[in-house]
């Protein structure tokens, strides 16, 4: 990680007084807490313009693909603001997630594969969703929370990703934004990141659909942000 | 491939040195004259080996697990079939809703990317007091052994001990919860099936592997005979007075989907089968008739297991220092998955996240430390139709003062729906994903 470069991330995301950079650094030699930087990335809407803090609704699901083209990730307006949290691994290492961005720091963004066994929205099918307060789980009853129906885990979009029940056992990685002069930018992930793993697994899906494994890490430059039930086929509630 | 006490002596040179091979007394395995050693190359002189026998949802778990969590951990893989080749989810490969590519998977991918050995030969052996286990191939000396060497079928109690009628059992009615060869026997009865009763039995007790699975077959394959207009109708004779899970979702299969297919026989209590007859003859419903039959008996362990000392006798399941996986009497060794009998439902998700909290507790233990014990998670789908399924999800929780374990954390969906086959799907994919991705 550059830390000179993180830290200037966090002046531009102005939450800079809340990370802890002794903890960035012991991060570092976690399993994988750390901030990694990646392409700065504007999120645009479906017809290429900037996308706006207002023309994210509050608690639908929009998705997007970062750092890579083919991994991708969510978007989430939880319609409050949400602060900071310490978030702490299995192995006992833990890092800051800095909360929220845009004006009432209600936005955040996480990688849509889950860190249990890897399941992501595809174009035929969503196992992973949020659950808005107004349609909560029909079997677990939470709401508010991202969960996945493969296995059921669930995590709390609200508090970093953390685990609030399943057989994930670490939150789904953080995708960094930055807001700047009203427009949004992925910057790069914070957490433990499954993209390696998920490269080797799906190798044949994402060749098929990417042309090459090289077309599908690809870094992301620009990311259009669509809703979920206009990307997937089929949203898989549980 | 299997081989008796006497061929064993005669492929090792020793011919009659009968050294407590047996089981209940026999926790020793001595060989009079050496047996070559396998090679297997550890990742530093000093690291110590984990042997899995078994390379099934436990086994594969494990291994990938131990050397995710310490590569310099030497850790091996024992198990006798070349490929891998999955119970659940087989329901469905059974009337052709997925391909067998789905249910097949290989161990070399796995062992090369998490740098496991993966050995491919059978263990007839143990020694526990060198702590070398023998395979056709050569012995192989372990630190810590796991035998997560799943079930055997138990036909004592409906077919008797005749050697000649447990050969017909295995052959000719083969249970087919034991993946290979047993569901490819059946796939083929359910094809080449043109009339008159399919008859599948239910083990007593809850120690089978797969508590809804005889249900789910039997749903399925009347599915099957209706959808093919195969003048056939499924029997279901079963011990317990209804499916001991997710009975709502099957009751609704059988009065709707699948009406008229299956006939359901509950509290029956089977005397024994008469194969010449071709009737399984039960206290409650006389002498049911069969045109064919899936005959699934009670479960024990292996006999690996039995021969290894580590079933009391009159047991069939090992005894392990409770609530842990370890044997009562030997701290080197560990049962797993279901070849043991903790009070979990036998089910593939149980075994796989039993597997990741033992890899825990050995990773402790080759350090001279503990873990924390954690009882595994069973998530179980059933189908119910050929595009609908219901789901249980529940983990255990140990009370020390009790010294038992009760369902905790239960989670479930009864109603029958494509969103739930479509995440039984998903489901399976995501477990082979993670043992073998």
């Amino acid at each position: 990680m550059d830390r000179r470069n993180f830290l200037k991330l966090c002046s531009s995301m102005a939450v800079a007084s809340m990370l802890d950079t002794g903890v960035i650094g012991r991060a570092l030699a976690s399993q994988g807490g750390d901030f990694k930087k990646y392409e700065k990335a504007l999120l645009v809407k479906e017809d290429g313009t900037p996308l706006k803090v207002e023309d994210i609704k509050p608690h639908t699901t929009y998705i997007f693909f970062y750092p890579f083209v083919s991994t991708p990730a969510f978007l989430l307006n939880l319609d409050k603001e949400v602060g900071p949290v310490d978030l702490e691994l299995s192995d006992g290492s833990k890092y800051k997630w800095p909360g929220g961005v845009g004006p009432k720091k209600s936005l955040v963004a996480y990688s849509a594969i889950c860190s249990h066994q890897l399941s992501y929205p595809t174009k035929d099918y969503s196992f992973i969703d949020y659950y808005s307060p107004e349609n909560p789980s029909k079997t677990t009853k939470r709401s508010g929370v991202i969960q996945c129906c493969a296995h059921l885990s669930i995590f709390d979009p609200s508090q970093g990703g953390k685990v609030l029940d399943g057989p994930a056992e670490f939150p789904i990685s953080t995708v960094v934004l930055s807001y700047e002069e009203g427009k949004l930018y992925a910057v790069g992930t914070l957490g433990v990141e499954v993209y390696q793993d998920f490269f080797d697994v799906y190798k044949r899906d994402l060749r098929k659909q990417y042309g090459s494994s090289r077309k599908a890490k690809k870094k992301s430059k620009e990311c259009k942000v669509i809703e979920v039930s206009k990307y997937a086929k089929e949203s898989i509630k549980c | 491939m299997r081989i008796n006490r006497r061929e064993l002596f005669k492929v090792a040179g020793v011919g009659a040195a009968a050294v407590g091979l047996s089981g209940v007394s026999g926790s020793s395995f001595a060989f009079a004259k050496k047996v070559e050693e396998i090679s297997l190359p550890k990742p530093s002189a000093k690291s110590q080996r984990v042997v899995i026998v078994g390379g099934g949802w436990s086994g594969a778990t494990l291994a990938k697990y131990l050397k995710k969590g310490d590569k310099n951990l030497d850790v091996v893989l024992i198990e006798k079939r070349a490929n891998f080749f999955s119970c659940p989810a087989s329901n469905l490969w059974l009337v052709g809703l997925i391909p067998l590519e789905f249910l097949v998977h290989d161990h070399l991918y796995a062992a090369s990317k998490y740098g496991y050995h993966f050995v491919n030969a059978t263990v007839h052996g143990i020694d526990r007091t060198k702590r070398y286990v023998y395979t056709e191939k050569g012995k192989i000396h372990y630190d810590y052994l796991v035998l997560a060497t799943g079930i055997d079928y138990d036909y004592s109690q409906w077919v008797g001990t005749d050697p000649k009628d447990v050969e017909i059992a295995r052959t000719k009615y083969p249970a087919a919860f034991v993946p290979g060869g047993e569901h490819l026997a059946l796939k083929r009865k359910i094809e080449e099936f043109e009339e008159g009763n399919f008859v599948i039995t239910v083990p007593p007790g809850l120690d089978y592997r797969c508590l809804p699975g005889p249900y789910e077959r039997a749903t399925l394959i009347a599915w099957y005979f209706k959808k093919n207009d195969i003048p056939g109708k499924v029997i279901l004779i079963d011990p317990h007075n209804d499916p001991p899970v997710k009975a709502e979702g099957f009751h609704k299969a059988w009065d709707e989907y699948v009406k008229g297919y299956v006939e359901y026989y509950s509290n029956a209590t089977i005397k024994g089968v008469d194969f010449g007859k071709k009737v399984v003859s039960t206290e409650e419903y006389g002498d049911v008739e069969f045109e064919d039959l899936n005959l699934y008996p009670r479960c024990k362990s292996t006999e690996l297991v039995y021969n290894a000392g580590l079933v009391p006798k009159g047991d069939r399941w090992p005894k392990l220092k409770w609530p842990y996986n370890v044997a009562a009497d030997d701290h080197r060794i560990l049962c797993t998955g279901d070849a043991r009998n903790h009070p979990f439902s036998k089910s593939g998700n149980t075994a796989n996240t039993e597997a990741h909290h033992v890899a825990k507790q050995i990773l402790a233990m080759v350090k001279g430390k503990s873990a924390e014990y954690m009882a595994p998670r069973t998530l179980c789908y059933s189908a119910v139709d050929s595009d609908k399924a219901v789901w249980v999800d529940l983990t255990y929780k140990y009370d020390p003062k009790k010294n038992s374990f009760a369902f905790h954390n239960v989670k479930m969906d009864n109603t029958p729906s494509g969103k739930n086959y479509k995440a039984y799907i998903e489901w399976a994919k995501a477990m082979y994903r993670d043992m073998f991705g």
